[in-house]
């Protein structure tokens, strides 16, 4: 195996896959290193499974549980149906000063097999706020720099939905959106009957609709079993996507069961040379160079493997000048809404298998509106209409030939909603690494001491009042608030620990992503968020990506890197 | 009304319940062949128990009952592979619990017990007001540690009964035959 490439990209999953394209496509050859198993696409043993060929039914047995103790404190990821994907916590253990659920998947692709697929634009609302509101640093960008990098990555990914022409919710690239049921259409009609600046809308999905052709790939077919992986490549993953399409250069070569231990930086040159890589099997060390390197190991093993890399210039972690590396930790926090019954629409014909959920955009502190009293930022809504089937009745202590024939027939229609909050940015949130607890391989362990603070708090509050509020307005019965004790790293969206900035010495990375004092290390996943706006954030950490990658090889040609 | 005061009524109606049950237990004649179930986390005579509650919960009609598609077997396996140790346990006192009020209730123990025994259990504990379903759900979601010791014998026995009846529903619902019957929907 060559041991010198043009590029080296650390990670495979969103960032990582969009790294390896954009690289091999501008002709680098591109070593791209997974620290996880090899997956190749359609690789997804229970992507065609029914619910009787689990042997308990999609729920994790005891054992399985065990080995996957904080991740299944979430309850939804280490189902039966897709445990396959995330690490076992005894293998890949870490510390909690405070509780994180930090959900992992090692092998290649990573979470974009799995995640959520909504696909939302940040806006110059987001881009401007820290410095507005003298919060954190300001973000080094604004909507301008990114826009024709989120539609760059949009036509590729295919991103379906409906735009809305709202400043603070940009227009996508967009194939035609999946279609509300009769329920949510009612909702939306109550909404715009009720509010002035609050739409309902279909959410923005990495699913493919309408008939541009994506290689490879054929249209989201509605089997609702994406986090699965799906052999028709309906929603975007590196698997399906990104990876086949730099394969298919010739320039890539993919090298899974490499964990990077470090980067190795030299003082002489001011520029990193290469990583040093642990094969996973053999325990093997081996070291590859290359001109560029791009970190996209996930927020959490990008913020690891700089701390890692320590030398007598950075003793405290590469590009760790101003001691914010591992600091600003962020999430989503969510969780939190209500829920409602009608009784209505029983005639109408439905399915319940559409992988995508209604969008409720931001409506709080907005520019045209009077600000919070209680908190700043925002939150949008996330949420779906269906027919409830047998489970409705698991509350209950029904039983006999009534129960078994009702059970049989579609419920009422149950609508659900949470919403998906901003957190600010606090430096004392926090990950660190813990020299004394190594793991198997002889690396240290990573320490969470982060929480959700008062400004989050109190947007929740106003989250379940306003989900409330307008499933009672919109004549729904039987609404219920709710509000689950939530811990970071839960909406899956961890980021921010080393932030972009002007400022060398307040923040790791520049406006290219590039880390301020070693110009071709380049970070480009979650790490790299000066905030975390409400939006999901993969559609940024993409364009992102592919906007640094632009300018990495533009400095490579003037041989400034 | 609040919790407590529910909880009071529940044990209260149950008082009622098992004074009434001695008099329709003396109508008890059946007696049916009692099926022989290999099982993994109950005792042979627990299986015949759970046999009779998930026949009576989902019986056959036009459709296929739990007998048919075997869910007593399917509730041993989920209580053996995914209930965790706590889960098990309380199961077991569960299950020790419901043979306990069986015998007080129909005067047989659950392995003699008759299908009409079974039928008065379940209509018993399960036949309530809406009040008191709520109340049962109140008291299973409740820490354990803040019952009183009057309570905690019904918990033990809702405990074994709710899982029952949601793992039955479960096994019943989400299997092959179910799923891809032909409702003329």
């Amino acid at each position: 195996m060559n041991k010198a490439y043009d590029a080296i990209v650390i990670g495979t999953g969103v960032s990582g896959g969009w790294a390896a394209k954009e690289l091999c496509e501008h002709g680098l050859k591109t070593l791209v290193l997974e620290r996880g198993r090899m997956v190749n696409h359609g690789e997804y043993p229970t992507a065609t499974k029914d619910s009787w060929d689990f042997e308990f039914r999609g729920k994790p047995s005891a054992d399985a549980n065990a080995k996957q103790h904080k991740q299944s404190r979430t309850g939804f990821v280490t189902q039966e149906t897709t445990a396959h994907w995330f690490v076992n916590d005894l293998e890949h253990p870490y510390n909690e000063t405070k509780r994180f659920d930090w959900i992992r998947g090692y092998h290649v692709g990573g979470r974009s097999l799995t995640w959520g697929r909504q696909a939302l634009r940040m806006s110059d609302l987001d881009f401007e706020a820290n410095k507005l509101e003298g919060i954190g640093v300001d973000w080094p960008i604004r909507y301008k720099d990114i826009e024709p990098w989120y539609t760059k990555v949009e036509q590729f990914i295919g991103v379906c939905g409906e735009n809305l022409g709202l400043p603070h919710l940009p227009d996508s690239h967009l194939s035609p959106a999946m279609p509300l049921n009769e329920v949510e259409k009612d909702f939306r009609d109550q909404i715009s009957k009720h509010y002035k600046n609050r739409y309902l809308t279909m959410g923005r999905f990495a699913n493919l609709t309408g008939d541009t052709h994506h290689t490879g790939r054929a249209n989201c077919a509605y089997r609702n079993r994406c986090m699965r992986g799906c052999p028709l490549g309906g929603y975007f993953s590196s698997n399906s996507s990104t990876l086949p399409a730099a394969e298919r250069t010739g320039n890539m070569t993919l090298r899974p069961h490499s964990i990077v231990s470090e980067i190795v930086y030299d003082d002489t040159s001011k520029r990193a040379t290469g990583v040093k890589i642990i094969d996973a099997q053999t325990h093997e060390t081996l070291e590859f160079s290359a001109k560029i390197i791009f970190c996209c190991a996930s927020t959490v093993g990008t913020t690891s493997i700089l701390l890692q890399s320590k030398s007598k210039r950075f003793p405290n972690g590469l590009g760790n000048d101003s001691g914010e590396l591992g600091h600003n930790l962020m999430d989503h926090h969510f969780r939190v809404g209500a829920t409602g019954t009608t009784t209505k629409f029983k005639e109408v014909p439905y399915t319940n298998n559409r992988p995508a959920s209604f969008h409720i955009p931001r409506f709080r502190n907005l520019k045209d509106t009077e600000p919070q009293p209680n908190f700043l930022r925002g939150y949008s809504f996330q949420g779906s209409a269906s027919r409830t089937d047998w489970r409705r009745a698991i509350k209950e202590l029904s039983y006999g030939e009534a129960l078994k024939d009702e059970l049989l027939k579609p419920g009422p229609w149950r609508i659900g909603m949470t919403g998906f909050g901003e957190c600010l940015p606090y430096h004392e949130n926090k990950m660190t690494l813990d020299d004394t607890k190594k793991d198997q391989w002889g690396l240290p362990t990573v320490t969470f001491d982060a929480e959700f603070k008062e400004n989050e708090l109190e947007m929740r509050k106003d989250m379940q009042q306003e989900a409330i509020k307008m499933l009672e307005l919109a004549g729904f019965e039987d609404v219920k608030g709710f509000d689950t004790a939530l811990y970071l790293g839960h909406a899956i969206h961890e980021m921010g620990t080393a932030r972009m900035g002007h400022d060398p010495k307040t923040s790791v990375l520049n406006k290219y992503n590039q880390i301020h004092a070693v110009p071709n290390v380049y970070v480009t996943d979650g790490a790299c968020m000066t905030s975390s706006g409400n939006q999901n954030p993969s559609l940024t950490y993409m364009a992102l990506t592919a906007r640094a990658v632009d300018h990495a090889v533009k400095q490579l040609k003037q041989n400034l890197l | 009304m609040d919790r407590r005061m529910a909880l009071k009524n529940m044990a209260l109606s149950f008082g009622f319940a098992v004074s009434g049950a001695t008099i329709i237990s003396l109508f008890n004649s059946c007696s049916d062949e009692k099926p022989t179930l290999t099982s993994e986390f109950f005792k042979a005579s627990d299986m015949y128990n759970i046999a009779q509650l998930v026949d009576f919960i989902l019986p056959k009609t036009a459709t296929v009952g739990a007998k048919d598609l075997n869910i007593a077997h399917f509730v041993d396996k989920m209580c053996q592979h995914v209930l965790d140790d706590q889960q098990q346990k309380e199961m077991r006192l569960g299950v020790a619990e419901f043979s306990k009020k069986f015998l007080k209730i129909t005067g047989n123990s659950t392995t003699e017990g008759t299908q009409q025994d079974y039928e008065l259990m379940l209509s018993t504990y399960f036949n309530v007001s809406k009040d008191q379903e709520k109340a049962v759900f109140e008291m299973l979601d409740s820490d354990y540690n803040t019952l009183s010791n009057a309570i905690k014998p019904d918990y033990h026995l809702y405990t074994f009964m709710t899982t029952v009846r949601e793992l039955s529903l479960l096994g019943y619902y989400t299997s092959q035959t179910i799923m891809e019957l032909d409702l003329g929907a």
